[in-house]
C-alpha cells in the first residue's frame, strides 16, 4: 500500500529500464517528487523576509524570473508576493508549521504544495529546440539562461520552467494530471532528435 | 503573436494572457447598500464600448498570475502601455486617440 502511494505520476509511463535511441540530442527524464511549499509574503515587511530566510537557508529572491539556491532548499520567485521553495530534503508539513511560527501574526500564506507537481527534466544538446517547440519564451540564453525560473506555459498546460545548467539542463515543474500530457508532447516533439531516458 | 509586456515579469507573449473588461472601476464605498438596483447594475453590468484607447484590466493566468492595466487600441489592437494594478494611466501621447463611430 505505501509503494502503491509513494508512486509519482509519471510511473504509468514505464520510464524505468526503456531504452534510449543512439546518438540522442535529448535527454528527457522524471524529476521524482521533490518536496514543494507556496509562500506569500509583503516583501515590504523586512523582519518578516529575514525570518523566513533563517528558515530557508537564503534571502528570498525579489529578482523576476530568478531562483537562488540555499543550503537545502532553492527559492523560486513567482510574482512580486510569491516564492515556490523547493527541497529535496526537507519535510513539506514541517517547513509550513516553521514557517507558520515565524511568521506568527504576519500576514502570509505558505502550504505545502508538494503533491501539486511533477518533474520532468530535459537536457542534451537540443534541450532548447524541443521546449522552445512548446514555450513560447525567448529560451536562447541571452534571454534566458542558468539561474533563472519562470512561469509560462508549454503546450497547452502552465508550468514552471528553471534552468539548472548550461549543459543546457532544465526543469518542468507541470501539475500532475497534466505531466502525462506534457511528456506525451515532448517526446513527440523529440523525433528526430533522437531520445534518451535519464534513470 | 503579440508580446506584451507585464510590469511583473517582462515582455511576455499573449497567449500567457487573459484579457477581462474595463479597468479603474472602483468598488463602491458603502459595498452598494446605499445604491438603486439601477446603479447597482450600472456598476456590475456596463462598461464603455470605446472605438479607440481603451483602458482594460488583464490577468497573467500563466505567469505571475497577477491582475495589470493594459491600454490598448480597440481598432488597432496596439497595446500601447501595462502597469501595475492599482496604479495610474501613465500620460503619453495617443492616450485619448478615439475614432468616429
Ligand atoms: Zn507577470
Amino acid at each position: 500500500m505505501d509503494n502503491f502511494m509513494r508512486q509519482g505520476p509519471l510511473n504509468d509511463l514505464g520510464l524505468v529500464g526503456r531504452t534510449s535511441e543512439d546518438n540522442a540530442q535529448v535527454t528527457m527524464g522524471d524529476g521524482g517528487r521533490p518536496m514543494v511549499v507556496n509562500l506569500r509574503l509583503d516583501p515590504a515587511n523586512k523582519a518578516a523576509m529575514k525570518a523566513v530566510a533563517t528558515l530557508v537557508g537564503v534571502d528570498l529572491p525579489q529578482k523576476a524570473n530568478y531562483f537562488v539556491e540555499g543550503k537545502e532548499t532553492e527559492v523560486h520567485w513567482l510574482a512580486p508576493d510569491e516564492w515556490m521553495i523547493v527541497s529535496q530534503n526537507m519535510e513539506g508539513n514541517e517547513l509550513v508549521s516553521k514557517l507558520d511560527e515565524a511568521l506568527d501574526g504576519v500576514h502570509h500564506s505558505a502550504v505545502n504544495v508538494s503533491d501539486n507537481f511533477a518533474v520532468i527534466t530535459v537536457e542534451g544538446e537540443k534541450a532548447r529546440a524541443l521546449l522552445q517547440k512548446a514555450i513560447p519564451l525567448d529560451l536562447h540564453p541571452r534571454e534566458f539562461h542558468t539561474g533563472m525560473s519562470t512561469q509560462t506555459h508549454a503546450a497547452k498546460t502552465n508550468v514552471i520552467l528553471q534552468q539548472v545548467s548550461d549543459a543546457p539542463f532544465y526543469k518542468l515543474y507541470v501539475r500532475r494530471s497534466f505531466s502525462q500530457y506534457l511528456w506525451a508532447w515532448l517526446e513527440s516533439g523529440s523525433i528526430g532528435f533522437g531520445l534518451a531516458i535519464s534513470s | 503573436m503579440l508580446l506584451i509586456e507585464c510590469p511583473h515579469c517582462g515582455p511576455r507573449a499573449e497567449t500567457e494572457y487573459a484579457g477581462c473588461s474595463e479597468a479603474h472601476i472602483a468598488r463602491p464605498e458603502s459595498g452598494g447598500l446605499d445604491m438603486t438596483d439601477a446603479e447597482w447594475v450600472e456598476w456590475v453590468f456596463w462598461r464603455k464600448n470605446t472605438k479607440g484607447v481603451y483602458l482594460e484590466r488583464w490577468n497573467h493566468a500563466a505567469g505571475c498570475r497577477r491582475w495589470i492595466n493594459c491600454m490598448r487600441d480597440t481598432v488597432t489592437n496596439e497595446i500601447l502601455a501595462t502597469y501595475k494594478a492599482g496604479e495610474k494611466p501613465p500620460k503619453i501621447a495617443d492616450a485619448e486617440r478615439e475614432y468616429k463611430f
